[in-house]
């Protein structure tokens, strides 16, 4: 069910007016992709907008942040500096389902009940997640439910000259909560898409249960032999939480992607490597998705998002790889 | 929440040399801020993040008992760029710490029983935390007999050589100390860690044996354990992978779904056959 049905032009007047109190952001084109930038206040997504080349993650965890800063003073005890989190209140608009999704995901691995990320949290609270319903499925997509309101605050679903809209969390309803959209009476309008076209999921029980015997399986050096280990597949995937702790020599404690897929993540000092060679490192990837992570929160690390699809060089297609998992005797 | 990479303050308090090589050496660390003495709650087993501001961090465990009030000790053996930094390191140096973290040994599965302690090289730093631990008199007694088979390459390589002379001397600890090969002026024992195993330990049934030191050691000691009768579920080992947060997020740690910097570093045998064998 969505809330309210409004006109394009007034949804755009109460973000123009939400901006006096947060930042908003949305895809921008850059070239031929879109990326998250600061929105003009203008523009609404173009016909061809099916979704942002990076996740909207880099929005909650950069890939490249400054932790803590040090000061030495020789002779003096050095100075630790914590920076300030975060507070800038921000509004995300047309993210997609999925991504938006993710967040649920990332959220799972940086604020629990042992360890808060500040950072993480402090962007998290501050930002109001609208997510723009996907009417029909991209090339690499393969998420479940385009309808998923996880993760969202606020949900779109772009009916020509009005949007649907759907109240979703605490959070949206809170902006929302003077009816400022002329339907003052939320109106029930049945969430019929047209016929979902997209009925897409692979990964589902029987995956997880095939993932479970196949830890051994010859398999694993045989989907990787073509992977050329670049990375590009976690990098852009919007529930890869990889990163690397380092010192800069400038006196900052610096937090950086990092990915399984690189040999040095695992390396140890004395030179021993407990995933040596592509074909342990695509397994990881492939069973901390789709096992551990289900095993240790009930779902699995994958949205379906297609970032991973569409952009390996070498066309290694993680739907093709589930496929043939499922598939082994 | 504190924020978990807000390190505490650390001086250096002494360094000692542990071997002739001089690539192991122990640092004794003290509170910068009296009052994180109190906020640094510890147990035997677990580990702290060692940091030199603009340098780096590296995970070690902590070789001191949380009985020792008011200093941690670490022992470091000099391996690629941190540790060797850590190694030109002088007291009254500043470093930073994060921790404790990880789980600890099974003390809880500890009372009550024998403990056999097997450990080789410099790999004894938190089980010398633990027969600290369990000899502090007023813990003794929750504990039973208490055996520790300790091997090294040659004499010069024993961690805490005052220590362990003095361990020597007590009435309430089995101490086996052997080396790989006879060299003139040692009279203790001589072979690998798991062959003295296998001859001096005879272990009750209740018994649990905790297990740290070189691959090969813990690889040939664990089937000689299940001779002596030790069931999985009562051998413990502290295990090491790379890490960075130590806190279960940056996701290089695991061994399927279990991080060894939250889940772990100590498991037992019995979990270890449940998970794949990445380690
Ligand atoms: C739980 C735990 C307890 C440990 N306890 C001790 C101890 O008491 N004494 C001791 O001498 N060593 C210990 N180690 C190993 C020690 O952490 C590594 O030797 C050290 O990180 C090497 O760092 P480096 O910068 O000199 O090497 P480099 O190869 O230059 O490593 C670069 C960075 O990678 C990480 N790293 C590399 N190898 C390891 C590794 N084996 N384990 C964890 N992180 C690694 C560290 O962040 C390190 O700073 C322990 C490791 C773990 C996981
Ligand atoms: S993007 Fe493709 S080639 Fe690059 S690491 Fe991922 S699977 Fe391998
Ligand atoms: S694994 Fe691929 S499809 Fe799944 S969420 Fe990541 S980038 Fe998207
Ligand atoms: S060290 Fe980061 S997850 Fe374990």
């Amino acid at each position: 069910m969505f809330d309210y049905q409004v006109s394009k032009r007034e949804f755009q007047n109460w973000l123009i007016k939400m901006q006096e109190e947060y930042e908003v952001w949305a895809p921008v084109k850059v070239g031929k992709n879109y990326t998250w930038g600061s929105w003009d206040g203008g523009s609404f997504p173009d016909e061809d907008y099916q979704n942002t080349l990076k996740p909207p993650k880099d929005l909650f965890f950069p890939q490249y942040e400054v932790l803590l800063k040090y000061k030495k003073v020789k002779g003096k005890r050095p100075l630790i500096i914590e920076p300030d989190l975060p507070q800038e209140k921000r509004i995300i608009w047309e993210v997609r389902p999925c991504d938006a999704r993710s967040l649920t995901i990332l959220d799972r691995v940086f604020i629990n009940k042992d360890y808060e990320d500040p950072y993480y949290s402090h962007r998290r609270k501050n930002t109001v997640v609208i997510s723009l319903v996907c009417q029909k499925p991209g090339l690499g997509c393969f998420c479940k439910d385009p309808l998923t309101t996880e993760g969202s605050d606020l949900m779109l679903l772009d009916c020509g000259d009005t949007y649907l809209v759907k109240l979703v969390s605490v959070k949206g309803k809170g902006l929302i909560k003077n009816p400022v959209f002329t339907a003052d009476k939320p109106i029930n309008i049945p969430m019929e898409l047209p016929a979902n076209p997209f009925n897409l999921e692979i990964a589902d029980k029987d995956l997880a249960e095939k993932l479970e015997v196949i830890y051994r399986s010859p398999l694993w050096r045989e989907l990787q032999e073509k992977c050329v280990n670049c990375g590009v597949c976690t990098f852009l995937c919007p529930t890869c939480h990889c990163f690397d702790l380092t010192d800069d020599q400038k006196g900052k404690k610096v937090r950086s992607w990092d990915s399984c897929m690189f040999a040095s993540f695992t390396k140890q000092a004395s030179g021993h490597n407990p995933r040596p060679t592509g074909a342990e490192r695509l397994r990881q990837r492939v069973m901390h998705k789709f096992r551990y992570f289900f095993e240790n929160h009930g779902i699995f690390a994958c949205v379906g998002c297609g970032r991973c699809v569409e952009k390996c060089p070498v066309n290694l297609d993680i739907r093709e790889v589930l496929q043939r998992i499922k598939e082994v005797q | 929440m504190p924020n978990p990479y807000l390190p505490y303050e650390m001086r250096i308090e002494k360094i000692t040399e542990e071997n002739p090589e001089n690539d192991l050496k122990t640092f004794i660390l003290s509170f910068l801020n009296e009052q994180d003495i109190e906020r640094f709650k510890y147990l035997p087993g677990q580990f702290g993040e060692v940091g030199i501001m603009g340098v780096g961090e590296a995970p070690f465990g902590i070789a001191s008992a949380p009985c020792e009030r008011g200093i941690l000790k670490f022992s470091v053996k000099r391996m690629g760029f941190f540790t060797k930094c850590l190694h030109q390191a002088e007291a009254g140096d500043i470093v930073s710490l994060r921790g404790p973290l990880g789980n600890s040994w099974p003390l809880e599965k500890l009372k009550g029983k024998d403990v056999v302690i097997i450990g080789g090289g410099f790999a004894f730093t938190t089980l010398r935390s633990l027969v600290r631990y369990i000899i502090e008199p007023e813990n003794r007694s929750d504990f039973g007999q208490i055996d520790i088979v300790y091997g090294n390459r040659e004499p010069g390589q024993i961690l805490y050589k005052e220590e362990f002379k003095e361990w020597l001397t007590r009435e309430d600890i089995n101490l086996y100390l052997s080396i790989d090969r006879e060299v003139p002026g040692w009279d203790k024992y001589v072979g690998f860690v798991p062959e003295i195993t296998e001859k001096v330990i005879n272990p009750s049934v209740t018994a649990i044996a905790l297990v740290c030191g070189p691959p090969v050691m813990i690889k040939y000691t664990l089937p000689v354990l299940q001779n002596l009768g030790f069931t999985p579920d009562r051998i413990y080992t502290s295990l090491e992978m790379k890490m960075k947060c130590g806190i279960g997020m940056c996701g290089r740690c695991n061994i399927g779904s279990k991080y060894v910097c939250k889940d772990g570093p100590v498991f037992s045998m019995a979990e270890l056959e449940q998970l794949p064998p990445e380690y």
